[in-house]
């Protein structure tokens, strides 16, 4: 696959997984375009190159990441983490607020967790393959992660 | 509020898509030019530098006559002097935003000026 056709396909996604990592939209793009350019210096493409390009963003955001601790700054200055799926609805739009900031507040495996099973949509399998634990571990952080929303929205209404 | 309806509820949003952020893409397009002009002059000297402003000018060219931007012809051309360089010039190409507004020809005008106050 060329870079432009990877690029259209897997970008939207790629970006969305950085974005739960780092809870920043401008540290996730330029995730994501650090892993394209990775891709592009290779010197032999990768056998795989969708794997490759989620564990490279990955591995840059959790770089990013660990680099700055501007996290939960950038989370109230930047762009939402959670859009409502059907735009209009004040009840939504509301609580996409609420709950960004919510999951900004996780520790970054518990909010990697959860966005990849709730909003992406992945088996716990999945998610831990993807971030090389078991799949109980995977399972454990979105139980943890998602008792803490709880807590926090609970306690802001 | 339990966990099961905090979730019915969570599942009717979903991770905010990218943001057409122009000036900030382009700025950051910029900036990794600069970085790879830095590269290249150790690497390759000067010939290559000025290859790749060359490649950085082709591909800014149609964004200023008629956007959307689409990718260079010449990048076939840079491609068989350096397939690496063409490689790269064409991931930064993508970075490019490609909405047709006025303000961000502006823009990246101002970013060409950048490019060629920082590679000679």
């Amino acid at each position: 696959m060329d870079l432009e056709a990877s690029f259209r396909t897997l970008g939207p996604r790629l970006y969305r997984y950085a974005l739960a990592i780092l809870a920043s939209s401008a540290d996730a793009e330029e995730a994501v375009q650090d892993a394209f350019v990775s891709l592009a210096e290779a010197r032999t493409p990768p056998r795989e190159e969708a794997r490759w390009l989620v564990r490279a963003v990955r591995n840059g955001a959790y770089k990013r990441l660990g680099r700055s601790r501007r996290r939960l700054e950038l989370l109230r200055q930047g762009a939402p983490l959670l859009v409502p799926r059907e735009s209009g609805d004040p009840v939504d739009a509301d609580m996409a607020r609420k709950a960004s900031e919510a999951l900004g507040k996780l520790p970054v495996e518990q909010r990697e967790a959860v966005a990849l099973h709730l909003f992406e949509g992945l088996s716990f399998r999945e998610i831990g393959e993807m971030t090389e634990v078991p799949e109980d571990t995977a399972a454990s952080r979105y139980r943890y992660g998602i008792e803490k929303m709880r807590e926090v929205l609970d306690e802001r209404s | 509020m339990s966990v099961p309806e905090l979730e019915a509820r969570l599942r009717r949003l979903r991770l905010a898509e990218p943001e057409p952020d122009l000036g900030g893409r382009v700025l950051e397009t910029a900036l990794s030019m600069r970085r790879l002009g830095r590269q290249l002059r150790l690497a390759w000297g000067a010939a290559a530098a000025a290859a790749l402003l060359a490649a950085g000018t082709c591909w800014m060219e149609p964004v200023r006559s008629q956007p959307p931007i689409r990718m260079p012809e010449d990048l076939a051309s840079l491609a068989e002097i350096d397939p690496a360089l063409a490689r790269r010039a064409q991931v930064l190409a993508m970075a490019l935003p490609r909405e047709d507004a006025w303000d961000t020809l502006h823009t990246r005008t101002a970013a060409m000026k950048t490019l060629e106050g920082e590679i000679p």
